[in-house]
């Protein structure tokens, strides 16, 4: 039994490595995705200023990385428990208050991030159609509802590996924000 | 903005029977805010409406893009999220293709012409296309006024506006317009046009009679040309699975009031716009004498263009259209 | 009339589930329920995700993140000591002066707090200052970061009100510039009445002034470029923020500052912290919908308006925003009463920009009081002074705040009166 028990273990912290690396990656792409778009931005108007000639296109590129960088984002950041909370009423509540409170929040977003996979690909088919704007090639479908879809399917699989990763392994980091220190300041 | 959906219920509750059905509730959404022709319009829609359905079906009205923009509404219609919108009819080209020669400059030489095409068969094969995607469209006749052409310098001609920053929405086929016009077509949002007018941004734009004044866009762009290279309309377009939902009489009902409705939006705009006129030239706005033919001769390419790369599916249709003149 | 779905959020929030979660799973409930289409949801978030105003955000976190990297922030102090070291008071009101420069370049009062705000705090100190009175002054004066643009805060609301965010921007700054000086009042007020530790250091000569002020040059072209950029109608909001980001790209070069190891961090905590915002911003769109669509936004409109006079509902919107900011943090709170703002806004004729600068002046003083003060948290914090000690002259900064407040909620001038002259609204 221990033995078992000890191999179920292992195979959930390997697990939990790897998805941990594959978000590390993923958000170090990403976050050059928001460098990108901030530097065509940039050049967008130098090239309106100086040369007075903007390159028509550039925006809506532009908007298409946002909502992909964004829509990924908001994986990562629910991967770190990032998301902002109201720490007031729990602050001080006993330990097992928060943990089950951390169950009940995977399970909120295991079901309801589930509606983003059927709402984006309904929405994804509607847009397809569409004529391409502001001077892209492709249409709307392709960074309006594609990148909710693929939002959805990693928040599902993520809940799905926190909620059985903190049963088996029980270690209360996993339920800490675990992001750099002082990365998320908004007030 | 307001988010207070109005409705024109009975307060008193007229004497029900019985069994008691609760209401079925249709939402209407507008673009416009409060107080602009369209969000009026609806409004007013929305009270005759109910007055005449006596509570079996109520219309809330939600102006401002409470429901979100034109597309999304659109969108909202096809999933019955939302049950009517009234949206320029323009719009209706991003789900019936066809329709996108209304936004064409010049193609249509004035709002008869329009109503020609409108109400052949050639169109009632795009009005089929859009039944299909789930929206049917109750009634078009609410007209505004020609879109027209302004700037911080005069213009006379296209040439005037070779290189010249304009404003567009970000909406393809009028990429498409002002770049063959000569334009550098530039997308700004609407409630950042006056600024980027002022700023320079953008140094001309374009749009209907009515918003050049009640925007206030002539203080920055003081030159017009009465162009009238298009004739908005706007739509009032139910979803498909709502509007089947109701009984004959119903629909008979609403169909009525927004006729009435319609009418009531065309008097006004029309009277509105004589006196605007009248203000903006004691405001020192200059209406430049233009010469449309070059203005035609210019677009002449634009027709073959736009069917090529697929902003209509009929074959020949500007030609087909032209011939309805 | 308080629905089920209502009531279901309510309750996770204060059970500490992530406010966007919390807004997405009553309005699947609601949704459920009432037979609608999951379209909504996808279509929401991503109409959030690709409004080109909220292309603000990254960019303006972005340049906040950097400059602190860079840390010549603390020049800015140093130079404003030399001008006005000498008064009573005189390294508090540096400490103001310093925030709201620092506030022109960067949208968060918790940034200033924890970083310029140590040197601050440490300046002060040294200075023979009272510690708790030094970090009530630098926990209160970050609070301007909000009010002068750059605002992540007057982003948002823009873009739920559909309002220019130029204009809010522009609204924000005689209210920032009068919370300073508001508070530099306060200080002397303070000082003399309450007999706090506060020498006043050695006059400089106009040469050291000169010398300090062309040294924190480099630090002062962040808030030149955004603030000249806006109010001149040169660049676009957006457009600014990434001309001050690229500002800093240089800065940092010319610094050696610049690595790819750093350019990542900036870059991923850009990310994190910009995705959290959208996250709220989109989820915040479909909780809107529903809120609205239910019926729930007239209902609650009505029950302020039975107050029946203009300035008692203002007085009240005051008073429920100012409670809400001291438990939840300003964007949330922001996110979730929009709709009933905007609705009061149109009911008792008000401008859209006015009661946006009001929203967000109330909420911004929640970071300063009790209970959770984050502000005061994130410099006690910092600096390892007590929290609860310096309370007592935190708390007393309300009192010039509330002042400034009452002011620009009965003064629409105040918040109008720059965007009219600079032409962003009519
Ligand atoms: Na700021
Ligand atoms: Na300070």
């Amino acid at each position: 039994m221990d033995d078992s028990n000890g191999l179920v273990k292992k195979v959930v912290k390997k697990i939990h490595n790897v998805v941990d690396q594959f978000i590390r990656v993923l958000s170090i792409i990403t976050g050059y995705i928001v460098g990108i778009f901030m530097v065509i931005l940039f050049f967008q108007v130098v090239l309106r200023f100086v040369f007075k000639n903007p390159i028509y296109g550039a925006d809506e590129l532009v908007i298409a990385l946002m909502v992909w960088s964004m829509a990924l984002g908001n994986a990562i950041v629910y991967w770190h428990n990032e998301h902002a909370v109201i720490e007031f009423c729990l602050q001080n509540s006993p330990s097992i208050v928060k943990k089950i409170m951390h169950h009940v929040t995977n399970l909120v977003v295991l079901t309801t991030s589930f509606v983003y996979i059927p709402g984006g690909l309904t929405l994804f088919r509607m847009q397809k159609k569409l004529i391409p704007l502001g001077g892209l090639s492709f249409s709307k479908a392709y960074y309006f509802a594609l990148p909710i879809v693929v939002m959805g399917v990693l928040l599902v699989a993520l809940s799905a590996v926190k909620t059985i990763e903190y049963l088996i392994l029980k270690d209360d980091k996993l339920m800490m924000p675990s992001f750099g220190e002082g990365g998320v300041k908004l007030d | 903005v307001q988010n207070n959906p109005t409705t024109g219920q009975p307060e008193n509750g007229t004497a029900q029977e019985a069994p008691k059905k609760s209401p079925m509730v249709y939402k209407l959404g507008n673009a416009g805010a409060l107080g602009e022709p369209a969000a009026i319009v609806c409004q007013l829609f929305t009270d005759l409406v109910n007055e005449r359905l006596e509570g079996e079906v109520v219309f809330e009205f939600y102006p401002a893009e409470q429901l979100g923009n034109e597309i999304t509404m659109l969108e909202n219609l096809q999933v019955d999220l939302q049950q009517a919108v009234m949206t320029a009819i323009d719009t209706l080209g991003t789900y019936s293709k066809d329709f996108n020669i209304i936004s064409m400059a010049f193609a249509f030489e004035d709002h008869d012409h329009l109503f020609k095409y409108l109400e052949s068969d050639l169109a009632d094969a795009a009005f089929k296309v859009l039944e299909d995607q789930g929206i049917h469209v109750v009634n078009f006749n609410f007209k505004k006024n020609p879109r027209i052409i302004f700037g911080k310098k005069p213009i006379y001609s296209p040439d005037d506006l070779k290189g010249v920053k304009f404003r567009i929405p970000n909406i393809p086929i009028w990429e498409k317009n002002f770049r063959t016009m000569g334009a550098v077509p530039t997308i700004v949002a609407w409630s950042e046009y006056p600024f980027a007018l002022m700023q320079g941004v953008v140094d001309a734009g374009e749009c209907t009679k009515e918003a050049y004044y009640s925007v206030k866009l002539f203080e920055a762009a003081p030159y017009v040309a009465e162009v009238d290279y298009a004739f908005p309309l706007e739509a009032l377009s139910f979803s498909k699975t709502a509007w089947d939902r109701l009984t004959p009489e119903q629909q008979k009902i609403i169909e009525e009031c927004a006729e009435i409705a319609a009418e009531e939006f065309n008097t006004t705009i029309n009277t509105k716009w004589q006196e605007d006129k009248k203000k903006l030239i004691e405001a020192g706005v200059e209406f430049v004498d233009f010469d449309k033919e070059a203005f035609m001769a210019k677009m002449a390419p634009l027709a073959g263009q736009l069917e090529s790369e697929g902003f209509w599916g009929t074959p020949g249709l500007y030609e087909k259209v032209q011939a309805l003149r | 009339m308080l629905k089920y779905y209502f009531i279901v959020f309510i309750f996770m929030i204060l059970a500490q589930v992530p406010i966007a979660f919390a807004m997405t799973t009553s309005s699947v409930m609601y949704a459920v329920i009432n037979g609608q289409n999951f379209v909504m949801f996808a279509q929401k978030f991503a109409n959030a995700l690709s409004d080109f105003n909220l292309l603000a955000i990254p960019a303006f976190l972005f340049v906040g993140i950097f400059m602190n990297e860079i840390g010549l922030t603390d020049r800015i102090f140093v130079a404003a000591e030399k001008w006005i070291g000498h008064f009573t008071g005189g390294l508090a009101h540096a400490n103001v002066i310093a925030s709201m420069i620092f506030a022109g370049m960067s949208g968060s009062a918790l940034a200033d707090a924890g970083g310029l705000g140590t040197i601050e705090v440490k300046a002060m100190k040294d200075a023979g200052y009272d510690e708790h009175f030094s970090v009530a002054v630098t926990a209160a004066s970050s609070a301007i970061g909000p009010i002068i643009p750059p605002s992540i805060n007057f982003v948002i609301w823009a873009f739920l009100s559909q309002t220019s965010t130029l204009a809010m921007f522009l609204a924000g700054v005689v209210p920032g510039v009068l919370m300073g000086l508001s508070m530099m009042i306060w200080i002397v007020v303070a000082v003399k009445k309450f007999k706090i530790k506060a020498p006043t250091v050695q006059k400089a000569s106009w040469a050291e002034r000169f010398e300090y002020s062309l040294k924190s040059l480099p630090a002062l072209g962040g808030p030149i470029i955004l603030i000249g950029g806006i109010m001149t109608g040169i660049f676009t909001p957006t457009e600014s923020s990434v001309v001050a980001g690229a500002y800093c790209v240089v800065l940092s070069v010319v610094y050696k500052k610049f690595s790819i190891k750093m350019l990542t961090r900036t870059l991923t905590n850009t990310l994190i912290s910009s995705s959290m915002v959208m996250a709220l911003a989109a989820t915040g769109l479909i909780f809107n919908w529903m809120i609205v669509t239910s019926g729930l936004i007239t209902y609650m409109t009505n029950m302020i308006l039975s107050l029946g006079n203009t300035y008692l509902v203002l007085l009240a919107l005051n008073g429920i925003l100012l409670f809400m900011g001291c438990f939840i943090g300003s964007m949330q709170v922001l996110i979730m009463i929009a709709p009933l703002l905007m609705n009061l806004a149109a009911a008792l004729n008000l401008s859209l920009i006015h009661v946006g600068v009001i929203a967000v002046l109330n909420l911004t003083l929640g970071l300063i009081t009790p209970p959770m003060a984050p502000s005061l948290f994130v410099t006690a914090k910092a600096t390892g002074v007590s929290f609860d000690k310096s309370l007592k002259y935190t708390v007393q900064f309300l009192i010039p705040l509330v002042v400034t407040l009452l002011l620009v909620t009965f003064i629409p001038g105040i918040t109008l009166w720059v965007p009219r002259v600079l032409g962003a609204i009519k």
